[in-house]
């Protein structure tokens, strides 16, 4: 019998029989009559007898017909965990693939932020790298320290414009400053 | 008291029943990325990577070149002895350097971004893999 076939329920005794018979249980007609009569099987209040009912009945009161016989719950049972580990399995597999793509590409948007995110990193470093140029070429030469601000405006104009390289899109949204160089310089 | 074999049925099918929501769910979002990528809303991680290091060395020989080209008129705008420029230029290199070189130290960085791009990521994201909270998708 197929398991998916069975209907879930049974409106005579009849057709619960001919069920306890293909599921491999050990029962006769009178028997299944008296087991009703005695409140063994107890049909749903309009009269049929629920599959799960004679189910549980047929745990409780029968004996299979033929012990070495697979009976239909087994079956069903074997089947169940079949679907289950092919459906776990197939659900593994995708989400293995759906974390391959994930670690081999990158959103654009994630892309433009990681860029922003660069760009943000060098431009606050760059007055530290300005400063310390202009220190380094003060003490090299034995510049006039009173000039540092100065020099320090002209390096990081440069400095600037080399960022500009790096990531060419952001410079309209920047438009600071550093884009003119001082004035005192030209 | 053991269960029987139809409580071990009922919770195989339950068991059953939320694999194959599982399965549909994380086919979906195999079929979104995978339609995602086709319609070019994703780069390759390598070719953004190669992208970031050819950047990175365009900008790094940019400010090398300021050094070679600029320390003159820096050294005239200190007031530097001019005889000393070559010596300046070779310890202004070893500056850039030792400032690049941080970057390429395993190190993480705080730095403020807009919210906008950060925003317009995560709406991308929604856009592509639906709701973060949705079983079965993971929020990158």
């Amino acid at each position: 019998m197929d398991v998916n076939s069975v209907p879930d329920v049974f409106p005579t005794v009849a057709e619960v029989l001919r069920y306890l018979h293909e599921a491999g249980w050990r029962v006769s007609k009178s028997a299944v009559y008296e087991h009703v009569r005695t409140g063994k099987l107890l049909p749903s209040k309009n009269g049929m007898f629920l599959r799960r009912t004679v189910d549980r009945y047929a745990q409780k009161w029968l004996k299979p017909r033929n012990p070495d016989e697979v009976p239909e719950q087994a079956l069903q049972l074997k089947r169940l965990r079949a679907d289950l580990r092919r459906a776990r399995e197939r659900a593994a597999l995708v989400q293995s693939r759906v974390e391959r793509l994930m670690r081999e590409y990158l959103l654009r948007e994630q892309v433009a932020l990681d860029l922003a995110s660069h760009r943000a990193l060098f431009q606050g470093l760059l007055p530290e790298l300005a400063s310390r140029m202009v220190e380094v070429a003060i003490e090299t030469t034995e510049g006039d320290p009173a000039r540092a601000n100065e020099a320090k405006a002209f390096v990081l104009h440069h400095l600037t414009q080399c960022l500009e390289a790096y990531d060419p899109h952001s410079e309209e949204e920047e438009g600071d400053e550093s884009d003119t160089p001082p004035a005192d310089l030209e | 008291m053991s269960p029987t074999r139809l409580d071990r049925i009922e919770r195989l099918q339950r068991e059953l029943a939320e694999a194959r929501i599982r399965q549909a769910s994380v086919q979906a979002r195999f079929t979104r990325l995978r339609r995602a990528i086709e319609e070019g809303r994703f780069v390759s991680r390598n070719e953004v990577e190669t992208d970031l290091a050819r950047r990175a060395n365009v900008f790094r020989s940019m400010v090398e070149n300021i050094v070679y080209t600029e320390t003159e008129r820096l050294v005239k705008l200190v007031n530097g002895d001019p005889d000393r420029v070559a010596t300046a230029i070779e310890s202004l290199m070893d500056v850039a350097e030792t400032w690049f070189d941080q970057f390429a130290a395993d190190r993480e960085w705080s730095v403020y971004v807009p919210s906008e791009p950060v925003m317009a990521v995560e709406a991308a994201r929604r856009e592509v893999f639906g709701n973060p909270n949705e079983k079965g998708t993971d929020g990158r």
